[in-house]
């Protein structure tokens, strides 16, 4: 009876440092999380690389579904849609005509310079194969990686504004994290008036400006384009909108349509094309 | 090895690994759907599963396998999922040795509890590591989103079990404490 309870206490003894032992590896695991450890990167995207052909053949009759059911929704109000169509349509053809014009301007101007702009960016297009809906981050998994030319710190586009960066690279698969994550900075600019500042996510669709280098400048309906000041972004690629302005603090509307987020444009920055700082344009004296 | 080993050693890991797939899918499935919404914490329900399964140290194993995997797929602060399942596997675990004489129906009434304990943990690693408050909004929308689907399986394994016909099986036995 007494070695039976000797054994008992024994094995109680063996079981909870056992249990410590689990409970420590899962605080190590936070710890290495949470100072962002190299090492945490690379389970992610080796995880993510393991289960991408999985979420990919998941996320494809979902997206489906989703548009089978936003195409039900539009049917419905296929007349308003249409009004607002043709409204849109008029606007948009006044624009092309400027447009135009400015694509003559611009022409001219270049021809006079004898400038020749290399693209200086390449763009490669990704299909969202996995969504991170929690309620602490806001990413999405795409099917393009390493061996796709993707970096860590592309930018990630819908088409015609940011939705966010890559921040966890795998050889067929990578995490963009959202404009809108409670952790993503990005250096903007507000135009007119070239004001720097930083876009903060606060996982919500309308994000808040700060550190505005002039917060007297803030202006409801201002552009804010990502800056180049922090040399992670590429210049000007569109953001959104001010649609706010509470207590000096501007609320940012995006641009981006995170609903219809099928597919992203990850912009790849030319290598061949890096510039000397100190370089200097020389006109030919014909110009001149 | 004897039946109740067998089980002993298989089932929590063996849910685990199922929970893990399906949280796999549910990030696919989640692409298809608006990315500014919160969707079910679906470890957090394989997680309760596994509560009163085995022993406590698989119980803690198979905890710790699908809260870090859960973490890495989902893209959340590494440990810190694990950390608010463990919390919530001891508390729920406690809790259930104590509630073992009623019935079992009003033992999936713990899930909130438990749901709530891991949430709340979550909550409060990932504000510490970021060095400020996460919004409540969205934890508030996916407990409830999670609770709801919780309730939506239970009923549907509830038809399952009465439309089989089958002597319903004690959710928490197997517990050897």
């Amino acid at each position: 009876m007494a070695r039976r309870e000797q054994h008992r206490g024994g094995w109680r003894l063996v079981q909870r440092l056992v249990i410590a032992g689990l409970v420590s590896i899962s605080a190590a695991a936070y710890l290495l999380g949470a100072v962002g450890d190299r090492r945490v990167d690379h389970s992610r995207s080796a995880i993510s690389d393991f289960f991408a052909p999985l979420m990919s053949a998941v996320s494809g009759p979902a997206h489906s579904l989703k548009t089978a059911i936003a195409d039900f929704g539009g049917s419905l109000d296929v007349y308003e849609h249409n009004r607002k169509l043709r409204k849109d349509i008029v606007a948009l053809s006044r624009w092309r005509e400027r447009a135009l014009q400015l694509d003559a301007e611009n022409a001219r101007l270049r021809a006079l310079n004898k400038v020749t702009l290399a693209p200086r960016f390449d763009y490669i297009t990704a299909q969202v194969v996995g969504s991170s809906d929690g309620a602490f981050t806001q990413s999405v998994t795409i099917n393009a990686g390493r061996r796709d030319g993707v970096r860590a710190g592309t930018v990630a586009m819908d088409g015609t504004a940011v939705v966010g960066r890559v921040v966890s690279l795998g050889e067929s698969a990578s995490r963009v994290v959202l404009i809108t994550d409670a952790a993503s900075r990005i250096p903007a600019t507000l135009e007119p008036g070239g004001a720097k500042a930083i876009l903060m996510g606060d996982n919500s669709n309308q994000p808040q400006l700060r550190f505005v280098s002039q917060p007297g400048s803030v202006q409801r309906g201002h552009r804010v384009v990502t800056s180049n000041h922090a040399g992670v972004f590429p210049k000007g690629l569109p953001l959104g909108q001010i649609v706010d302005v509470v207590d000096g603090k501007a609320v940012v509307g995006l641009q981006a349509d995170f609903r219809q987020l099928e597919f992203v444009r990850l912009v790849i920055e030319r290598e061949d094309l890096s510039i000397d700082p100190g370089a200097v344009l020389v006109i030919g004296r014909d110009v001149e | 090895m004897s039946r109740p080993w067998r089980s002993m050693l298989r089932a929590p890991l063996a849910i685990a690994g199922i929970g893990i797939i399906l949280t796999a899918i549910g990030v696919g499935m989640s692409a298809g759907f608006s990315p500014l919404s919160a969707m079910p914490n679906l470890a957090l329900i394989i997680g309760f599963m596994i509560v009163g399964k085995g022993s406590a140290i698989l119980e803690t194993l198979a905890m710790l396998i699908l809260g870090l995997c859960a973490d890495l797929l989902t893209g959340d602060l590494l440990g810190a999922g694990t950390i608010g399942l463990l919390v919530g596997l001891a508390v729920t675990r406690g809790l259930v040795m104590r509630l073992d004489s009623l019935r079992p129906a009003w033992k999936a009434y713990v899930f909130p509890l438990f749901a709530i304990i891991a949430m709340s943990v979550e909550w409060a690693l990932t504000s510490l590591a970021a060095v400020s408050m996460m919004p409540l909004s969205g934890t508030v929308i996916q407990f409830f989103l999670t609770c709801a689907l919780f309730a939506c399986y239970a009923l549907f394994r509830q038809l399952l079990r009465r439309w089989s016909a089958r002597p319903a099986r004690y959710a928490f036995a197997g517990v050897d404490e």
